[in-house]
């Protein structure tokens, strides 16, 4: 008998966008916690604790589950960049030079996507003053922690 | 006759510690190594020095690659060449051009603004040079009227320095209406402070160098905007006896274009200054020439008290070949080995005694942040 407690405000046989943006979230924020779904086209459901198979629209289709792998895979290689164009700084920035440097590498990239990204992934980056974010690595003090 | 300097360490056979993480502002600071970027900022001053016409130039560095001491080399030499250095560092905070202009400003003793004003006036006459500061900025040409008439209220220093404590009444004192108080009244009264070291007798040219302009980055784009417009409208309006060298420290040097506005960057001069960090080669020479600077008596190894197998072995755990990493390095080292040298336990530095050292050492990586 299955004794997983699902969390009831999260039915994912109904929303798609809610479903992505829970997965998107842990993928910027605990990236070893996403469902197996999330990592692999043959996934098991037996460890998810997000949402019971049954009402489940990633386990129910392959379509859309492809399509939010898509999109989780093209934030982390977005993330990567946005590491990437710190690093080489080598110190923390105002969000809007940020954003200019990852659109002279990914031109189709939106700035809102940008700010989106640095904004709300406290694993890979941390506001040190309104606006001005460095790696999380780096652990300066700041904003947050 | 002069006598020769006692050495403070002469088990080391050294006049004083040789290694400083952080640069000391000095008459004459030393050069270590990179004979061919000292020759290249010598050229430079001496290529400014000998046109009138103002340039902006940019200087980039890797973290640690001793960007400052080198700006700090500039200010020395410059005055050689007779200009008039004025270093200053980027505020912590900056919110408008003024916070920069202050400290300009502060570089600016009223005995030497006095000074300026007078060879510039018997040059060309008191009322041409008050006429002509108080058609750029007419408060400045009241604070110019007083100092020609010998006031010297403390107020007048006050109020070139920005200050934001000056109360209306006091600014009437001395026949000024306001306070420096917007970033287009700080670039007046920065055209004033150029024309008044550029004309007088004195000095050819004023050298403003703005040390860790990386900081811009922290900043909103409302600010960057507003400093960016300060920086090319100071320039505009100074055509002539005014040379500024913006300075970054960050990893990727192609990033300034991302900092400054395109006016600015069309306004800089085509061959900037890079600092990068330093190859094995120069390194070493770096270390003999840091250790030369202080050394007590001439016929000794370059590298006493190390041998130069400790020296490579110091060089290869520092990893990041840049002045202030070698620095933190050797420091680290040869403070063990001063008392184990006084003692007579050991006569020189090896490579095996500094591996010692520096396996038990927890020293911090430079990251820039």
């Amino acid at each position: 008998m299955d004794e997983r407690e699902f969390d009831d405000d999260l039915d994912f046989s109904k929303e798609p966008e809610r479903i992505q943006r829970v997965l998107q979230y842990i993928s910027r924020n605990s990236p070893p916690a996403l469902p197996d779904c999330m990592r692999r086209m043959r996934f098991d459901c037996t460890n998810c604790e997000l949402a019971h198979p049954s009402r489940c629209l990633i386990a129910s289709d392959p379509d859309f589950a492809s399509y939010v792998r898509y999109q989780i895979d093209r934030d982390a290689q977005l993330r990567k960049v946005i590491r990437q164009v710190i690093r080489e700084h080598g110190r923390p920035m105002f969000w809007d030079i940020i954003a200019s440097m990852v659109q002279a590498r990914e031109p189709h990239v939106s700035r809102q996507v940008i700010y989106s990204i640095l904004s709300s992934c406290s694993a890979d980056f941390a506001a040190i003053d309104r606006g001005v974010y460095g790696l999380a690595e780096w652990r300066l003090k700041g904003r947050r922690g | 006759m002069t006598s020769a300097p006692e050495a403070k360490y002469p088990h080391l056979k050294l006049l004083d510690w040789p290694f400083t993480i952080v640069p000391r502002m000095t008459d004459s600071p030393v050069w270590a190594g990179r004979v061919e970027l000292r020759q290249r900022i010598d050229r430079l001053l001496r290529t400014v020095n000998r046109r009138s016409a103002s340039s902006l130039h940019l200087m980039w560095a890797d973290f640690g690659a001793g960007k400052t001491h080198t700006l700090y080399y500039m200010n020395s030499s410059a005055k050689t060449y007779g200009m008039y250095p004025v270093y200053v560092e980027w505020p912590k905070k900056a919110s408008t051009f003024v916070d920069i202009y202050r400290g300009i400003a502060s570089k600016f003793p009223l005995r030497v603004l006095s000074a300026m004003f007078w060879a510039y006036a018997g040059k060309a006459g008191v009322d041409y040079v008050l006429n002509w500061a108080s058609e750029v900025y007419p408060d400045f040409g009241a604070i110019l009227e007083c100092i020609y008439s010998g006031d010297d209220n403390p107020l007048i220093a006050e109020w070139l320095r920005a200050e934001r404590s000056i109360s209306k009444r006091e600014l009437a004192s001395i026949g000024v209406r306001n306070a420096i108080r917007t970033s287009d009244e700080s670039i007046r009264a920065m055209v004033v402070l150029t024309g008044l070291v550029a004309n007088g007798n004195s000095h050819s040219k004023l050298l403003l160098m703005l040390d860790e302009f990386q900081r811009i980055d922290q900043l909103p784009p409302r600010v960057r905007r507003d400093i960016n417009a300060g920086i090319h409208t100071l320039f505009n309006a100074c055509p002539e006896g005014l040379c500024i060298v913006l300075s970054f420290s960050f990893g990727n040097p192609a990033n300034i274009s991302f900092l400054l506005a395109e006016e600015v960057i069309s306004r800089t001069d085509p061959d900037g200054i890079q600092l990068p960090k330093l190859t094995a080669v120069e390194a070493l020479n770096f270390v003999r020439d840091i250790l030369k600077h202080q050394r007590s008596q001439n016929d000794v190894d370059p590298f006493f008290p190390f041998t130069q197998d400790g020296i490579d072995t110091i060089l290869q755990k520092t990893g990041n070949l840049t002045p202030r990493e070698i620095m933190k390095y050797l420091d680290v080292v040869l403070r063990n080995a001063d008392e184990d040298m006084e003692a007579g336990t050991i006569s020189v530095v090896t490579s095996e005694y500094a591996l010692n050292v520096l396996d038990n050492a927890n020293i911090p990586r430079d990251e820039g942040t």
